[in-house]
């Protein structure tokens, strides 16, 4: 009896201590930083720091920026390509193209001839100088080597000419208005032709990159990191932190104990839920800024009954509450998209000009009933473990209040493009990134230069009405002009619910709150160039 | 033994090829078109189509199946269909760090685990042994992952003591180790335990101490050696297990081992790095295995190997 007893308590015991040592680390997980590296890092000897770690999520693929595949790679190679390499212009805080290795710029009047003027005091890391020749010579290569990316990210660029040291000419295939964004693009930074012909091509010249920018790059470990050193000779002054770990950790919660620990600096592309747990007395801080990443639904025009039914596509379209997405997604940040642009492109129309679909379940019904619905379980693909899985689940209810029948099915890469492609799945969230300030990446959707995957039998019958848009928006030179333009196209879309534009997501970055000029980009870019200790 | 030796070895090879074929089917088999997601948004269906044959998939899926097994013979296990990284230089870079872990953790397991599961024996419904039983039944129950997560936040975050992640030093290791091991700590402690219980209740450990032998030299001598074939399984079914199984740890603690590398792969479809690292990991499974069976000679004179 005794034995029993004493075997209840001891048990009790240990389940008691268990569940409290539970309790304390979660309790703490906010993160106080008051002991161990953390304290040192964070507080008293940071002014004599001159290192940073910067946490990614994903390890940096491509270190030849020519070679880069699409938009997509940016913000996991974006964190090397803006540390090693430089571009003509850079966007400014409000994202308008400012002149960095060019000083100044002349356009033809018609619109064909881009001439640049150069700064004459850059060199590369390995000492050679930049001149114009490098400069044409990295549009050439970026046309020859990944023709299918130029077209896109530098559209409009046929070749180059070299008038001297310090000054050369892109010559255009049809007029360019967006050109300076472009050049603002991974794409868009100046390569050495000498040493590329050294090194014997992109092969070479990725194994050991070298660039104009801040920093140099060291060394880098598969899985693990990538190491540079400040270019002390930078043309715009010697970077204040002189050595950069680029560490990858996948794990949301380790990136951010090894913030709140001081085992690393920076966190890129942080994670918002954390960011909006971080306590207030963390060594850490964050900061964040509109993404241009648009969160959308496409729908399956392979499906007759998608494709042929726009009172479905128009029911679903209004039954859709976007501030419940953006509460339940984005925990009340970023911005609800009543159009498939974000606000703040210099071509991105006034609020008024386009017709706005709103949220209306009455209106829904009323779609619902004059459409040709039969009840059918319609399907969501969405990226396994995105933010978009969480989205389809809350459209799931909302469409379930109107009578629409949906199933969601996470999937991973391989089958959600597929899926996305042949447009074969009902519908599709996906997040469709910005490479220029402009103009949203039209990818496959409305560029004309673009003959495309998607094949034209199974598509949106008013694809033709959209291109036409497209075309002329490229061409545009008249900034009013093409705002309407862009109003106009907008406007087709929402009346004809060819995709549905759900909102703007936000690029977040947190940080040791010692550590100065950090902040988050539209575009999620991130020079540490810039950044100091206090 | 030498024979026995060679004829296991010679038996990796079907097993091998089974399940590169087994997995090779599987992944092709699935949907989707590793072509599409290596394209851009803007390729063209013809770009598309010249990526697939220059990737080989356009052949049939047993022809693809055999030209990858003609390369592996070559020596020549391709590059990432992704990053177009070598993946013979990458498993190279990374199965060390994922061996490296297993090892800590498998001698660390069997360091504490077989004298607290002797002692639970030994000291059977005692005090003792309930507070280890229930100990291992926590641990047990604990996923590792959330282990992980505590030991950061308790021996990382509040206390600064040990790095949260990464590699390097020896410090590195003691939180993946004891997240990887706990639960291998937990589960060999009560195998150790029953099989230490079932020799002590032998014949032969009765007539030893009724010879008059030490308690000590009857525990360690007749019972714990007659009982290490079992657990002596169980340690190299863990070795494996990590080998293969320690992606959450991995990834929790920022290890750039074997298990990610392949986790990240198949999510991308990246055939070469698949193949390749489940190549690897099979034969270092087989390889403990016949090393487990091995041992199981040196251990027990019984046991000989035809």
């Amino acid at each position: 009896m005794k034995k029993t007893r004493f075997r209840k308590v001891l048990s009790l015991m240990m389940a008691l201590a268990l569940t409290a040592m539970t309790l304390v680390s979660c309790g703490s997980s906010g993160g106080t930083g008051t002991a161990g590296s953390g304290a040192t890092s964070g507080d008293g000897t940071a002014a004599s720091k001159d290192s940073l770690t910067v946490v990614t999520y994903a390890e940096p693929v491509g270190y030849f920026p020519q070679n880069v595949n699409y938009s997509a790679d940016k913000t996991r190679d974006g964190i090397v390509f803006q540390q090693i390499y430089d571009t003509l212009f850079r966007l400014d805080e409000d994202g308008n193209p400012m002149p960095w290795l060019a000083t100044d710029y002349e356009v033809s009047e018609d619109g064909l001839e881009w001439t640049f003027t150069l700064r004459d005091d850059v060199y590369f890391h390995n000492g050679d100088k930049m001149t114009a020749e490098d400069v044409v010579f990295s549009w050439e290569t970026a046309l020859e080597e990944n023709p299918t990316s130029a077209t896109s990210m530098l559209n409009g660029l046929a070749g180059g000419e070299v008038i001297d040291d310090t000054h050369c000419k892109a010559i255009m295939s049809h007029v360019s208005p967006a050109f300076l964004n472009m050049l603002c693009t991974q794409m868009g930074v100046v390569i050495s032709k000498d040493y590329y012909e050294e090194v014997g091509g992109a092969d070479g010249y990725a194994a050991n990159p070298v660039g104009t920018g801040a920093y140099k790059y060291v060394s880098r470990s598969s899985g693990e990191n990538v190491v540079f050193e400040a270019n002390e000779d930078y043309w715009a002054g010697a970077p204040s932190i002189k050595n950069v770990t680029v560490t990858v950790i996948s794990n949301i919660n380790t990136q951010f104990v090894a913030l709140e620990s001081g085992d690393a600096d920076v966190v890129i592309n942080a994670d918002l839920a954390s960011c909006t747990r971080m306590a207030e007395n963390s060594i850490a801080t964050w900061d964040h800024a509109d993404s241009t990443t648009r969160t959308l639904i496409s729908f399956g025009w392979a499906n007759d009954y998608i494709r042929n039914d726009l009172n479905l596509r128009m029911a679903i379209q209004s039954a859709i509450n976007k501030q419940d997405l953006l509460d339940g997604v984005l925990y009340g940040y970023g911005k609800i998209l009543d159009i498939d642009v974000v606000t703040g492109f210099p071509t991105s129309p006034e609020e008024g000009t386009y017709t706005v679909i709103p949220y209306d379940q009455d209106a829904a019904r009323e779609y619902l009933a004059n459409s040709n619905y039969d009840g059918r379980e319609l399907e969501i693909y969405v990226i396994s473990g995105s933010t978009c899985e969480k989205a389809a689940q809350i459209i799931q209810g909302q469409l379930a209040e109107v009578g629409i029948t949906v199933a969601v099915v996470p999937c991973d890469n391989a089958t959600f493009s597929a899926a996305q492609r042949a447009a074969t799945a009902d519908m599709v969230i996906y997040d469709n990134t910005n490479v220029w300030f402009d103009f949203c990446n039209p990818g496959a959707s409305y560029n004309p230069d673009m003959e495309t995957t998607f094949t034209y039998d199974k598509y949106f019958e008013g694809v033709d009405v959209l291109k036409d848009y497209y075309s002329r928006i490229m061409l545009e030179q008249d900034q009013e002009a093409r705002k309407q333009l862009m109003a106009d196209l907008m406007s087709y879309n929402n009346e004809n619910a060819y995709q549905i534009p759900l909102y703007a997501g936000v690029n977040a970055v947190a940080y040791n709150k010692n550590l100065q000029g950090v902040s988050a980009s539209p575009v999620a870019d991130f020079y540490i160039g810039n950044m100091s200790w206090a | 033994m030498l024979k026995y030796t060679i004829k296991r070895v010679l038996m990796l090879i079907p097993t091998i090829i089974g399940i590169t074929l087994f997995i090779y089917l599987i992944m092709s088999l699935v949907p989707g078109d590793p072509a599409e997601l290596l394209s851009p948004p803007e390729a063209t269906a013809a770009e598309v189509q010249a990526l697939r044959v220059e990737m080989g998939l356009d052949k049939p899926i047993l022809v693809q199946y055999l030209n990858y097994m003609w390369d592996i013979l070559h020596g020549d296990f391709g590059v990432s269909w992704f990053t177009q990284q070598p993946v013979a230089d990458e498993i190279l870079h990374r199965m060390p760090y994922t061996l490296t872990l297993g090892v800590y953790s498998t001698i660390i397991a069997s360091l504490i685990s077989i004298p607290l599961g002797t002692l639970t024996a030994v000291k059977h419904n005692t005090w003792i042994d309930y507070v280890l039983t229930f100990l291992c039944l926590v641990f047990a129950a604990m996923p590792n992952f959330w282990l992980g997560i505590i030991l950061q936040i308790n021996l990382s975050l509040n206390t600064g003591w040990l790095p949260a992640y990464g590699m390097g030093t020896p410090a590195h290791y003691v939180l993946p180790v004891i997240a990887v091991c706990a639960s291998s700590v937990a589960n060999n402690i009560r195998s150790t335990r029953t099989w230490v219980l079932d020799v002590i209740r032998s014949d032969y450990v009765r007539t030893a101490r009724a010879k008059g032998a030490s308690e000590f030299v009857v525990i360690m001598k007749h019972a714990l050696r007659n009982a290490l074939l079992p657990i002596i399984t169980g340690f190299g079914s863990s070795f494996a297990g990590v080998l293969g199984g320690s992606v959450v740890i991995e990834t929790v603690f920022a290890i750039p081992g074997i298990s990610t590398y392949l986790t990240s792969a198949v999510k991308t479809r990246d055939m070469p790095i698949i193949m390749g690292s489940i190549l690897v990991i099979s034969v270092f499974v087989g390889v403990v295995n016949l090393l487990v069976d091995l041992m199981y000679s040196v251990i027990d004179p019984r046991v000989k190997y035809e």
